[in-house]
């Protein structure tokens, strides 16, 4: 009972936060400090909003379509290299340096050679985010397997399991949860990414649609892109979150209540 | 944990150098795409040189770091936060909106408002950087073993003293673990602004000799972006270890705290 008064109170607190926020906007640009043009009334933006709805919509697919290519094309090289350096020493020893090189890379950085390799297109895009989410992906898995306790390893030798079998039926499985924490992450760097890249190169996407939207001076359109890309990140977020959790609950408290 | 130099790892940086370099000498990929290795470290030699490459850099980190710097802002409201029951109720519906922005995004409508020049690409910083910062600062209170607070209570300890003896130190994990995720996104944030509106810095200068098709400039130019952003990660971890050393050693001892 306690409880329940106390979440209301909670969300009470939050929305009248949120509606501060607002009020405070709109009374920003009724009192005139802004130029016109500079800031738009949240009536403006919502406006716009709703006359763009299908429009954004569109975009929204656009985006989230390559964000998920990339999560997977990402996902897959960054599993791939964690689990061999996490697996097999010989290859952590010889290809680590080389690897630590490449991860402080901005990926960002790749754009511009991104467009003369590929060309301005749904790949580069791609390729780009999935450069970046490939390493949450690659730490999670290392480092998951690496931290698998050694008494299961040992266990699974003094039962005979060959190595082939430790690593499917004991290692995999006791780094299962890092590596899906590594994929929420993973998740949200290629959404983000890829708005970036958009953003850069302005030809499809929410990224694209803010960036022209600025350059034309049509700041209730910007702010309604930005809302929207807001709303779909919430979305993806939440989406793996309750995915995270649902995956984890037999791994118990610990990992299953994550933020 | 100072190891010898790691020679296998070496050996391997080595052997994809030399193919990098044979690769590009016999022409087996467009010689106008791939520039041979040596041509590329000629170029950024030169570029070091003339002062270009290194002008460039300074001007994005010079914006970074006042990014940076208001961001730090975020850590007595995230310890705030972490101490009362009230803030986090408050501010996090909203806070947790605007954290799934990709914080690129935020540096068009600051274009808008604060005009083209180092302002918006500052602001887009201190937006990206903000919300590591303040989270994890949050949780790093928040993390503070209960033995900690009671012993200061007990002893009656002044307020001043509890924030900058107890909770300040007590909270640096959390406090480092948001300043390793802030500092990376704040690099991309300010090369994505300087690729969209910017007139300087390393990510203008990196899409304009994509434009120009100086190729080898282009490869220069990530040669020390890459660098740059392994020299951040390499202070931040030393910072690290230095400032928490007493954290390694009551956890148990078990060498530095996690990358």
């Amino acid at each position: 009972m306690k409880c329940a008064h106390r979440s209301t109170a909670d969300a009470l607190c939050g929305v009248s936060f949120v509606a501060i926020l607002a009020a405070l906007w709109t009374g920003v640009c009724a009192s005139g400090v802004v130029p016109e043009g500079q800031l738009p009334s949240p009536y403006e933006v919502l406006h716009a909003l709703i006359a763009e709805g299908p429009h954004l919509g569109a975009l929204a697919l656009v985006t989230v379509r390559r964000t998920l290519l990339a999560f997977l094309l990402g996902g897959l090289c960054g599993l791939g290299l964690g689990l061999g350096q996490g697996v097999c020493p010989v290859f952590r020893k010889t290809t680590g340096l080389a690897i630590e090189g490449l991860r402080p890379l901005p990926s960002v950085a790749l754009i511009p050679l991104g467009i003369l390799l590929y060309g301005m297109g749904d790949p580069l895009n791609i390729a780009v985010a999935a450069f970046a989410c490939a390493w949450p992906c690659f730490i999670s898995a290392r480092d998951g397997v690496r931290g698998v306790n050694p008494l299961l390893i040992d266990t699974a030798r003094t039962i005979g399991l060959g190595r082939v079998q430790t690593i499917r039926c004991v290692i995999l499985p006791a780094a299962f949860p890092a590596i899906v924490t590594g994929l929420r992450i993973a998740l949200g760097v290629a959404f983000a990414v890829e708005v970036s890249v958009e953003l850069v190169i302005p030809k499809q996407g929410l990224g694209a649609l803010a960036s022209t939207a600025a350059l034309a001076g049509e700041s209730g359109l910007l702010y309604a892109a930005i809302l929207a890309t807001g709303l779909v990140g919430l979305l993806l977020n939440n989406l793996l979150r309750w995915a995270t959790r649902r995956l984890l609950r037999p791994y118990g408290q610990q990992w299953s209540s994550g933020a | 944990m100072r190891r010898g130099p790691d020679w296998q790892g070496l050996v391997f940086c080595l052997c994809v150098a030399l193919a990098w370099e044979t690769t590009a000498r016999q022409e087996l990929l467009p010689p106008r795409l791939f520039p041979a290795l040596s041509s590329v470290l000629v170029q950024l030699a030169e570029g070091t040189a003339t002062g270009a490459l290194p002008g460039a850099l300074a001007k994005t980190l010079g914006c970074m770091g006042a990014g940076l710097l208001a961001a730090a802002s975020m850590i007595p409201l995230g310890i705030w936060a972490g101490r009362s029951q009230r803030v986090w109720p408050t501010i996090g519906p909203a806070v947790e909106f605007l954290r799934s922005l990709p914080p690129a995004l935020m540096a068009l409508p600051a274009m808008l408002l604060l005009g083209i020049g180092d302002a918006p690409k500052i602001f887009a910083v201190f937006f990206a950087a903000s919300f590591p910062i303040l989270l994890s600062s949050m949780d790093g209170v928040r993390a503070i073993p209960p033995l900690f607070l009671d012993t200061a209570e007990t002893l009656h300890i002044k307020p001043r003293a509890m924030l900058f003896e107890v909770l300040l130190p007590a909270a640096a994990p959390g406090v480092f673990s948001g300043l390793k995720t802030a500092l990376p996104m704040a690099f991309i944030v300010a090369m994505v602004s300087e690729m969209i509106g910017g007139a300087d810095g390393i990510g203008h200068l990196l899409l304009r000799s994509q434009r120009s098709f100086d190729i080898p400039q282009l490869y220069a130019i990530i040669l020390v972006v890459a660098i740059t952003g392994g020299i951040f990660a390499y202070a931040l971890c030393r910072i690290e270890s230095s400032c928490l050393r007493w954290y390694s050693g009551w956890k148990g001892g078990a060498g530095q705290p996690s990358e």
